[in-house]
């Protein structure tokens, strides 16, 4: 399978420059985009998705370059963006069907079918003929994410999959994009570095317009080795700790408060040092971009 | 119940409306203009200040009441505002009423300008051109503020307003039973004035009234 | 093709889905419930008054039509749904598939409002049911026409502006354009090209007329269509806009080649642009101001000419009249013939034997130079224009009066008059002297009907004393051996006017000591020329015209109006119209019997108040008001001798009337 290349991708809003010559190489399995709020991961998915044009810059994938395909990009992609709605009088089985249709799908024994597969997939089946607007935030989200699975789709672009679901949805989720990331590449973006890890192989961390690609997940978390520990503390000394460590999670264990804490040296004499994860990996990296001390 | 702040201030309602505040005005000015410049069409000077100053000028009440009201009927954040411990009747019809009021006088100041500006035509003035005005523009503001909160849309909203409006000035009133909101301006010769103000009093109440009973509930104002 | 079906379906199921148009549906049930409640229910029934009536229903069509645009544009987006949408197939073609179901949306409206005009029409009763295509292209055109051309162009107001400030600031600025109300733009606009994007009747005020039929025609469904391929590419335009680069060079060729069209088919339905009827009451002045005739100063009216026979050939354009008229005179020796046709048809060419002849046309006469000592006169005229106020022309009707000259008759007559008493031209009856034959081939796809005997598809053959042609909303009938020509709903009150009027011929008759005039075997509606009883009816020896606005009974059957058409009118008479006036003023004053009478009223004024009115009928009033005793009398005798008098020295003076009355007063006479 062919890599999805984005090359030197600019794109500005009025005065605002957004994405600042993105340039990344993603290939099949699941690719996630991690970055602060405003970082400009909606602005990239829109691009691929073929919803904006960039100013400058290229993505190809083979033979299809997208200023110059758009249509042969739109038949081979499908896309949940972040904020989704559908008409609120049809019934989600019409809905996959008319986007069915619009995918390209001829035949209207075909479309069905695949319909009340993806239906049953995403555990909407028994709701099929109900009407969109009576549904509840999750399942308008896994009508979203039906949707861009039709067609059987080469390239999956997801913002915010878990937006809205509920624990057990979202680890169903995660599960359906591991297995989607065999046979496709799905990019998935997110603010919440627990998605990525439980689902992606690789990712993008972009900041200011700018995107930095981790090829494994190892490369990020690598960059807090050594600087993530683990200390716990009585509840009554919790409060005086010096407020210059940067906790990230606090965790109750009977009488002590368990702390994850990034810092370059020891915290204290009982801190132990700690497995760094994504989050922390990326909240090292970020810290690091803005020099902020820790 | 406790009641939150029970004075609303027009001036935030003024800003609330943004650039909508504007809309009436320059109707109003726009009418008075085409009063004062055009030609006369008509036998009696009265006439023409009637008929270029009687229909847009008094809808025009309908943009300020939709708009002093759609943060709280068709926004993505009426839900919290629902959620206020606002008086029904002083957030809703008391703030209309006030606002009307205000209206009138901006009404009736641009019609004093045009007489200014028209000195040498002969007005013969009667006391339905101080009355009848009043009673027009508040039936508007009623209705309007109920076509408001079943709507929740101003397109259809809007609509409501201008098929109405509209049937009412090509029949004169058609099979309206008196409640015609353009005696003034376009006058049903059939219909005795004062039975037409009493029609308009009595469905402006009927109006507000109704409005007020949609507005009071809040799960409908939600939906 | 798929995906185009895709989104037509999609749009298709929303428009069902949203209850709203079911309020709709509702309104448009109650709105023509409400024109049924005031033109339907009477025993006066006004079904075509109703339709032409309905600019409410037009008006409110193309707000909604605007806001409904405005609403289609803005659906993906209000739900969150246009972001999915963008990045699918066949997002460009998606407003093609919205104005398509749009289209299929209006259709159903349209198909409703007919089927409930219908049934209304059908619980009415009403005749007009017979004219169902007119009906159907009236609502196509009057509303779901202006319900579609407005959603298309709420479509392109939200494409292009977006910004809502404007959406809802422009919505009602094109509003009011689209319009009957437009002609408030009049000082910025020029009129006719306000009149031509008001997608309403112009002149929603003016009262239907039966005969002339409802304001429809091919030019004003071929302004829908110009209008709504307009909108269309107004709309294209705007997405070529916002987004260029969507489209492949194919694509915008493909665009900028139908726009070519659009524009071009536009200006040629500009071009042949509906124009509606009205009434230029110009003849009044045209006829306060006397023409002399410049070559004979003898009263003969004829001047010795004969017509033996027409062939004339007709075609219409717009509101003018063109035909081709070749008339054969009888051997004469006159080296100028007169000729009178009404002023407002022009000539272009006379021709005599082929050759050309020269000719002057002053007002109602043209003059043309003949050759001495010919065997025959073969005239050809080649004419051109409108035939005023009393034969109105219409794109779809027209009503040509047998006693009108709007063909040219030998000879000078008056065609007018314009007399102290009357705001209007009085016209008399125009017509030859002794029949002749007439062949006429009308150039129409509309029913034509004449008094004289039709030989082909508007084609007419025979004798008579003048010819006159109407086309309009007519049904022909045959009822107690009578033929009558009437529009839908009227028939009765014209059949029970027949005996009445022939009452009232024979009470005038006697007291005139004249023969009684039979009313002609074919009763005709004639369109609305004047509210005046006196032009109620026209009288000719083989039809009978009644004019329109049949309210009632007493209007038509007035004796005023049966005294012009059996006793006055139908007896050309140069003498000053002051004299008819005076005979209808005697009767109805003999017939009522009451203070209602003109007679009584001019008696009736005071001394201090004379000088407002015209002095000679006061005087004559108040001196023939002593005439009258228990049983008229001697108001009756004045009446029949100043008949006579008239009749026979049509030059007698005002003056001769009250020496008369003296004469009868004291015994005299």
């Amino acid at each position: 399978m062919d890599n999805l290349v984005i090359r030197n991708i600019k794109k500005s809003f009025q005065n605002i420059r957004a994405l600042n010559c993105i340039n990344l190489d993603i290939e099949r399995g699941v690719f996630g985009l991690l970055g602060e709020n405003g970082a400009g991961k909606t602005t990239l998915m829109r691009i691929i998705a073929t919803v904006l044009e960039p100013d400058e810059g290229e993505i190809c994938f083979g033979d299809i370059v997208w200023c110059k395909h758009p249509d042969k990009v739109r038949q081979m992609i499908g896309y949940l963006p972040q904020e989704f709605g559908i008409f609120k009088n049809i019934t989600s089985l019409e809905c996959m069907e008319y986007i069915g249709y619009l995918k390209g799908i001829e035949s209207k024994n075909n479309v069905r079918e695949q319909a009340e597969q993806i239906l049953k997939d995403v555990n909407l089946y028994e709701y099929k003929d109900r009407k969109v607007g009576t549904f509840s935030g999750g399942m308008k989200r896994r009508l979203g994410i039906a949707q861009a699975l039709l067609n059987n789709p080469l390239i999956i672009i997801v913002d915010e999959l878990t937006s809205g679901l509920d624990p057990e949805e979202r680890i169903h989720f995660r599960n359906l994009l591991r297995i989607l990331g065999k046979d496709h590449i799905v990019l998935l973006s997110t603010h919440i570095a627990a998605d990525i890890e439980a689902t992606c192989q690789a990712l993008a961390v972009i900041r200011n317009g700018h995107a930095v690609q981790f090829n494994s997940l190892a490369e990020l978390t690598d960059i807090a080795e050594n600087k993530v520990w683990i200390w716990q503390v009585d509840t009554e000394n919790y409060n005086k700790i010096d407020k210059k460590f940067k906790i990230i999670s606090t965790k109750t264990l009977n009488n002590k408060i368990e702390l994850r804490i990034i810092s370059h040296i020891k915290p204290n004499h009982d801190a132990l040092k700690a497995q760094p994860t994504v989050e922390e990996g990326y909240l090292v990296w970020n810290m690091e971009q803005k020099n902020i001390q820790y | 119940m406790e009641h939150g702040a029970k004075k609303y201030s027009i001036l935030i309602d003024i800003k609330n409306m943004g650039i909508f505040f504007c809309v009436p005005v320059i109707i109003m000015a726009l009418c008075g203009t085409y009063i004062v410049f055009a030609k006369y069409e008509f036998s009696e000077p009265i006439i023409m200040l009637r008929k270029g100053f009687g229909i847009f000028p008094i809808i025009g009440i309908s943009i300020w009441i939709y708009y002093i009201f759609e943060d709280l009927l068709d926004s993505n954040g009426k839900e919290l505002l629902l959620s206020m411990p606002y008086n029904d009747i002083d957030y809703g019809l008391f703030r209309i009423i006030k606002l009307t009021l205000v209206y009138v006088i901006m009404f009736y100041v641009f019609l004093f300008a045009i007489l200014v500006l028209t000195l040498e035509r002969n007005y013969v003035f009667q006391f339905q051109d101080i009355y009848f005005p009043i009673l027009s523009i508040f039936f508007y503001s009623g209705f309007s503020f109920l076509t408001a909160v079943i709507a929740k849309n101003n397109l259809i909203s809007f609509t409501v307003l201008g098929v109405f409006s509209v049937f009412m000035y090509s029949t004169r009133g058609g099979v309206s039973a008196c409640i015609y909101p353009f005696q003034w301006s376009n006058p049903n010769p059939y219909y005795n004035p004062a039975i037409v103000a009493l029609a308009l009093i009595a469905a402006t109440a009927a109006l507000y009234a109704s409005a007020n009973f949609f507005f009071n509930n809040r799960e409908f104002l939600m939906k | 093709m798929t995906k185009l079906k895709a989104i037509i379906s999609m749009e298709l199921l929303t428009y069902k889905r949203n209850k709203i148009n079911y309020f709709i549906l509702l309104t448009l049930t109650v709105y023509i419930g409400i024109g049924y409640y005031h033109y339907l229910r009477a025993d006066y029934i006004e079904a075509g008054q109703m339709l032409q009536s309905s600019s409410y229903i037009n008006m409110a069509a193309s707000l909604l039509g605007l806001f409904f645009g405005v609403i289609i544009a803005r659906s993906e987006k209000r739900v969150n749904f246009h972001e999915i949408l963008s990045s699918l197939p066949g997002d460009n073609i998606r407003p093609y598939g919205k104005i398509i179901s749009w289209l299929v949306l209006n259709l159903i409206i349209n198909l409703v409002a007919y089927i409930e005009v219908l049934i209304y029409f059908g619980i009415a009763g009403t005749e007009f049911l017979l004219f169902k295509k007119d009906i159907f292209i009236y609502i196509a055109v009057y509303w779901s026409g202006a319900l579609f051309v407005a959603g298309i162009l709420g479509y392109f107001i939200k494409v292009v502006f977006s910004y809502k400030w404007w959406n809802i600031a422009l919505i009602f600025i094109v509003w009011i354009l689209i319009s009957p109300f437009n002609i408030l733009f009049s000082s910025i606009i020029p009129k006719d090209i306000l009149n031509y994007i008001n997608l309403g009747e112009n002149f929603i005020v003016m009262n239907y007329d039966d005969y002339l039929g409802l304001n429809i025609a091919p030019s004003s469904v071929m302004k829908i269509i110009a209008f709504s391929l307009l909108a269309m590419c107004f709309l294209q335009g705007g997405l070529l806009m916002k987004k260029y680069k969507n489209y492949n060079i194919m694509e915008r060729n493909i665009y900028f080649t139908l726009m070519i069209i659009t524009i071009i088919f536009f200006c040629v339905s500009f071009n042949k642009r509906y124009e509606p009827y009205i009434q230029k009451l110009e003849d009044a002045e045209y006829y306060s101001n006397e023409v002399k005739n410049i070559y004979y100063d003898d009263a003969s009216v004829t001047h010795g000419l004969k017509a033996e026979s027409y062939n004339i050939r007709i075609s219409f354009e717009k509101l003018e009249l063109r035909y081709t008229a070749d008339v054969r005179l009888s051997k004469n020796n006159k080296s100028v013939l007169p000729f009178t046709l009404y002023h407002g048809l022009n000539v272009s060419s006379v021709k005599i034997n082929g050759e050309h002849a020269e000719f002057k046309r002053e007002g109602d006469w043209i003059y043309v130079q003949s050759k001495k000592d010919l065997e025959t006169l073969d005239i050809s005229f080649q004419v051109s224009g409108n035939t005023g106020d009393l034969c109105p022309i219409t794109e779809s009707s027209f009503f040509l009066s047998p006693t009108f000259p709007w063909y040219p008759v030998p000879g000078i007559f008056l065609i007018a008059e314009k007399s102290f008493y009357n705001y209007e031209a009085e016209f008399k009856n125009v017509h030859l002297n002794e029949p002749a034959e007439f062949y006429i081939a009308i150039d129409n796809k509309d029913l034509v009907f004449s008094n004289i005997e039709k030989v082909g598809q508007n084609e007419f053959y025979g004798f008579s004393k003048g010819v006159g042609l109407f086309s309009g909303m007519l049904i022909p009938k045959e009822i107690d051996g009578k033929k009558y020509l009437v529009p839908p709903d009227r028939t009765n009150i014209i059949k029970s006017s027949v005996p009445i009027i022939e009452r009232k011929i024979n009470f005038i008759a006697d007291i005139i000591d004249r023969p009684v005039r039979n009313i002609p075997e074919t009763i005709c509606v004639k369109p609305l020329y004047s509210f005046y009883p006196k032009y109620k009816l026209i009288y000719t020896e083989d039809c009978l015209f009644v004019s329109n606005n049949l309210r009632s009974l007493s209007v038509i059957t007035d004796i005023k109006g049966v005294f012009r058409a059996f006793f006055w009118n139908d007896v050309y008479t140069t003498a000053d119209d002051t004299h008819g006036h005076v005979f209808e003023m005697m009767f109805e004053f003999i017939e009522e019997k009451n203070e209602n009478a003109a007679l009584f009223k001019y008696a009736s004024i005071e001394e201090n108040e004379i000088n407002k009115y015209n002095g000679f009928l006061v005087s004559l009033s108040k001196n023939s008001m002593d005439l009258f005793d228990e049983n008229y009398e001697g108001l009756e005798r004045l009446v029949k001798i100043m008949y006579n008098k008239v009749e026979r020295e049509p030059d007698t003076t005002i003056d001769v009337w009250l020496d008369t009355i003296e004469e009868i007063k004291t015994g005299d006479l």
